[in-house]
């Protein structure tokens, strides 16, 4: 689409006149031709609404503003999956911890640091899944993301223990989706209370997720690369992708952006 | 807008006053049925109300509703059927699917016939536009996209509808 079709289209009003450049654009471009003979046509009037029905509507409105007089903001329902995200995470290490909790030989500041950003992931993620607008958490979600996953993958010793690749991936993978079961179930509830597109569960599903990573992380011995990438940070993103198409077939509550 | 998320009846009144009408056109001509936008219509406004905290300080109000009529629309559209709602406004699981009913073959019918031949990603921005006379810049805010996408979409719309009321164009 060219500048002046753009112009063009910005200039389609009911009785406006076209600038002269945009009548000699208009008079030598067949598509714009085509969309202002559709913008002009003539429609048919609509059947206005019932008066009755208008009245019903208000008053099924209104009762509905005086059930929930409090709104109920975006920012808890987010802090609410984070939340059990965390408390998942922390349930799980207490009941895995009898034998110690902390496995993963790294460090103890990388160590640290490495569980701040996996929890600054599950934090920015959550906020990404239930903020109405894409424009303002989403941006942060990929370098904040992408910063855990590199530190994960890459900040360990590199040590497989003599394990398979896959039988400890699938393992790990296992007890990631175990323990981020619970986030992710609620997030999916929550979720139901807007119209979720399905980058927003994708997010959902990865702060959902981050429970596991958060787990295996500390509990973890195995630091090899891929045993990292397959076991304790896929099974997030599946979660993520898993989420985008369950939450398609679920019933919304309502359907606010 | 924001005396109305504190549950202010009288600020609803108000933007019930200002929207409830060109909503319901809008989605009569979304959905092709007046009866079928009337239910929509009530989904939106208790959309409205519900997540009224939803609504991002500083936004405009219009692009807001239209995102939300829109999106109900939508779901309507990819459930593929209209189901009756419950006297507070939610949709029930075990209503049996029902076939719109069709009206007369008059020329209204075929113009709103080929508007809905339209795909409704490109119908919505055409809408938007040309009976509701949302801003290229309004219309991507209710879609969430950019205000390029939005005149893209409706061009092609547009040239697409071209093509289908061509034949009509003789019987006005």
């Amino acid at each position: 689409m060219k500048a002046a079709c753009d112009a063009l289209l910005e200039q389609l009003k009911e009785g406006a006149t076209l600038a002269p450049e945009l009548d000699t654009h208009l008079r030598g471009c067949a598509a714009c031709q085509a969309a202002q003979k559709a913008f002009d046509f003539s429609w048919g009037p609509e059947s206005p609404p019932s008066e009755v029905a208008l009245r019903q509507l208000r008053a099924a409105s209104l009762t509905e503003l005086q059930r929930s007089p409090v709104a109920h903001p975006w920012a808890q329902d987010a802090w609410t999956a984070v939340g059990i995200s965390i408390a998942a995470a922390a349930g799980a290490l207490a009941l895995l911890g009898r034998q110690g909790i902390i496995h993963n030989p790294q460090p103890r500041p990388l160590l640290l640091g490495t569980e701040l950003l996996l929890f600054l992931t599950a934090c920015v993620a959550g906020a990404a899944a239930f903020h109405p607008s894409r424009g303002k958490v989403w941006p942060w979600l990929l370098p904040v993301a992408l910063g855990a996953a590199l530190t994960v993958v890459f900040g360990g010793a590199g040590d497989s223990y003599g394990t398979a690749l896959l039988p400890a991936a699938l393992g790990c993978g296992a007890l990631a989706v175990g323990v981020s079961l619970l986030p992710f179930l609620v997030t999916l509830g929550l979720s139901t209370g807007f119209a979720a597109r399905p980058w927003q569960m994708v997010s959902g599903g990865i702060a959902a997720g981050m429970a596991g990573a958060l787990v295996l992380h500390l509990h973890c011995p195995v630091s090899s690369s891929g045993h990292l990438l397959l076991g304790h940070l896929l099974p997030s993103l599946l979660l993520g992708l898993l989420a985008a198409s369950v939450r398609g077939g679920l019933p919304s509550r309502t359907f606010a952006p | 807008m924001r005396r109305f998320t504190t549950g202010d009846s009288q600020a609803f009144d108000v933007l019930f006053e200002r929207y409830a009408r060109p909503l319901h056109r809008y989605l009569q001509r979304l959905s092709g049925s007046p009866a079928v936008a009337e239910d929509l219509t009530q989904l939106t406004f208790l959309s409205m109300v519900r997540a009224r905290a939803r609504f991002q300080p500083g936004a405009r109000v219009r692009p807001w509703l239209y995102a939300i009529a829109t999106n109900v629309a939508h779901d309507w559209r990819r459930r593929g059927r209209l189901e009756s709602l419950t006297p507070d406004g939610a949709l029930p699981a075990d209503v049996a699917t029902e076939e719109l009913p069709l009206k007369d073959e008059g020329l209204e019918r075929a113009v709103q016939r080929a508007l809905l031949q339209v795909p409704e990603k490109l119908r919505v921005p055409i809408l938007m536009h040309r009976f509701e006379g949302l801003s290229f810049r309004e219309i991507a805010e209710a879609l969430g996209v950019t205000e390029t996408a939005v005149k893209l979409r409706a061009h092609r719309g547009y040239q697409r509808l071209r093509v289908l009321l061509a034949p009509l164009q003789g019987e006005l």
